[in-house]
């Protein structure tokens, strides 16, 4: 059973949390946010409530990382940072899952994302545009919440499934406006 | 002794493991067993789950699972809750009097760290059962050791007082040692709103032995029955050593049955003798771990002369074994001690 990380998007870690993966969480947020953060027991590994995440602070995932962990990344961070975190990860044996959403939802621009090749498994709305080669994607309908997708995949990666595995899980999961908890996809 | 071969009690689907039996005889054809299981095909969230079986031409069958206890969504629970173990009492909790308790294991980290007791109440044996809002009732504070688990219980009195027996972590930093053990403390949850909470004992293993003589004797795991015209205790425990050459290598290959008087027991210096080695030889497989003494619904022994055991059987594979996690059931014929 592998760990998993995630690198700076609060929602998808409180949606891996409330599917009961095990989450740490790297990332810079204020007060509030690391509260809800703790509050759907995500474990904050290396928070920053000042200024935002940079190249050097990603140096943490170096020594938190090991062979077949996972690291979650929201695929709207710069592609710096999301180069650099993959590297860490690739590195270190761990595999990256980029969680993207289309253009104009969160990402900081309309340009398509230099995250292909960085990406194990690339999770993507239907609008979402990239470059590269992932090594497995993930193509979600319209309808589908990313964000509970990657939580419930979390659970499902951990445990060792594979995507084609996992599908029925996340996509019930993914069925959630809002994010969803694990009694509410695995009993529904 | 004698012991039929053992049989399976019921199969489950594909990705679902089946272990840790608790099973409550009602009468001589009925018999309740509470058991840890998971919900989604291959996700290891551990919930509990009870089946209602019949006893018919001297072979027990079993009815659909259903499920008793899950974890929270917070709180010291929210991972995982297994290992229950039930019995029947009188115990009064917010102004209503429950028939029943279960004493269960939850942890709210993965990879089997921070374990503690818990305790939930129900009117009915088959639920709905109400957790006790003053869990853990048995605490573990250290977040990365295994913890307090594996709980078993009998009752005392027939009302709210019983005997829990449960595995704990025990350390010693400076050789960097860990281990499970048993340990042991009296309960007077009759108004469990002033629950009476015993001392807890380390329990002595004195006169156990293992299957093959050789190695340390630990005894972690326990599940007790008491048989009160011998008053006697009757105890399975996890077989040690472990084979740490074969997978899987952390459950055990057989486990064992012991006997004590209640007093050896309470005066706690040993007094242990081996019953019986529940092994390959019974159910076929290598792999014979988290057992359940069968028992009625106080925890007392039902038929004198008759020890009815369930047991966790895995099959040794280099992965995957948990999905074969199925429990079996035979009968030991005591000996006259």
């Amino acid at each position: 059973m592998s760990r998993i990380y995630v690198l700076q998007s609060p929602r998808m870690a409180v949606a891996a949390a409330r599917m009961k993966a095990d989450v740490n969480f790297l990332g810079a947020v204020d007060d509030q946010t690391a509260n809800w953060l703790s509050d759907n027991h995500v474990f904050l590994r290396d928070s920053w409530a000042q200024g935002g995440v940079t190249v050097k602070r990603l140096q943490r995932l170096y020594h938190r990382l090991f062979p077949g962990d996972l690291l979650i990344v929201d695929g709207s961070l710069p592609d710096e940072l999301m180069m650099k975190a993959a590297l860490y990860a690739r590195e270190l044996g761990a595999r990256v899952v980029i969680g993207l959403k289309g253009a104009g939802i969160s990402s900081e621009s309309n340009d398509a994302k230099d995250v292909g090749d960085l990406a194990d498994i690339l999770v993507h709305a239907p609008n979402a545009m990239w470059n590269g080669d992932p090594r497995a994607i993930v193509s979600l309908e319209a309808a589908d919440n990313l964000e509970a997708w990657v939580g419930a995949m979390s659970l499902c990666l951990m445990n060792g499934l594979g995507l084609e595995q996992s599908w029925s899980f996340c996509k019930r999961a993914a069925a959630s406006e809002e994010l969803p908890w694990y009694d509410e996809v695995a009993y529904g | 002794m004698q012991a039929q071969l053992a049989y399976r009690l019921f199969d489950d689907a594909d990705g679902i493991y089946n272990y840790c039996p608790s099973p409550v005889l009602m009468d001589e054809t009925t018999m309740y067993i509470f058991y840890c299981a998971n919900a989604w095909p291959s996700l290891v969230i551990d919930d509990i789950y009870a089946r209602r079986g019949k006893l018919e031409n001297g072979r027990w069958t079993f009815g659909d699972r259903f499920r008793v206890l899950q974890p929270d969504r917070l709180g010291w629970d929210c991972i995982h809750v297994c290992d229950p173990d039930v019995i029947k009492g009188k115990f009064r909790y917010r102004g209503e009097t429950y028939s029943w308790m279960m004493v269960y294991l939850g942890c709210d980290i993965h990879h089997c760290y921070h374990n503690q007791v818990g305790i939930a109440f129900a009117k009915e044996i088959d639920g709905p059962y109400i957790k006790y809002d003053r869990n853990p009732i048995v605490r573990y504070d250290e977040l990365f050791h295994w913890g307090a688990g594996q709980a078993s219980v009998v009752s005392l009195d027939g009302k709210g007082k019983f005997r829990m027996l449960y595995s704990q972590t025990v350390h010693e930093y400076e050789r960097r040692l860990q281990g499970c053990r048993t340990f042991w403390r009296d309960f007077d949850l009759s108004d469990a709103e002033r629950p009476i909470v015993g001392e807890e004992v380390a329990m002595h293993v004195g006169g156990m032995d293992n299957r093959d003589g050789e190695g340390e004797v630990a005894a972690f795991n326990p599940t007790i029955v008491w048989d009160r015209n011998n008053d006697l205790y009757y105890l399975t425990r996890e077989g040690t050593p472990f084979d740490k050459t074969r997978s899987p290598d952390f459950i055990a290959p057989y486990t064992q049955v012991s006997v004590i008087s209640r007093s050896d027991f309470e005066k706690n210096e040993g007094g242990w003798q081996t019953v019986y080695n529940v092994d390959g030889k019974d159910t076929g497989y290598e792999r014979n771990h988290n057992a359940g003494l069968v028992k009625d619904a106080y925890g007392w022994l039902a038929r004198q002369g008759v020890l009815p055991v369930a047991t966790t059987i895995s099959e040794l594979t280099d992965r995957d074994f948990l999905w074969t996690y199925r429990i079996y059931y035979q009968e030991l014929a005591l000996p006259t001690l």
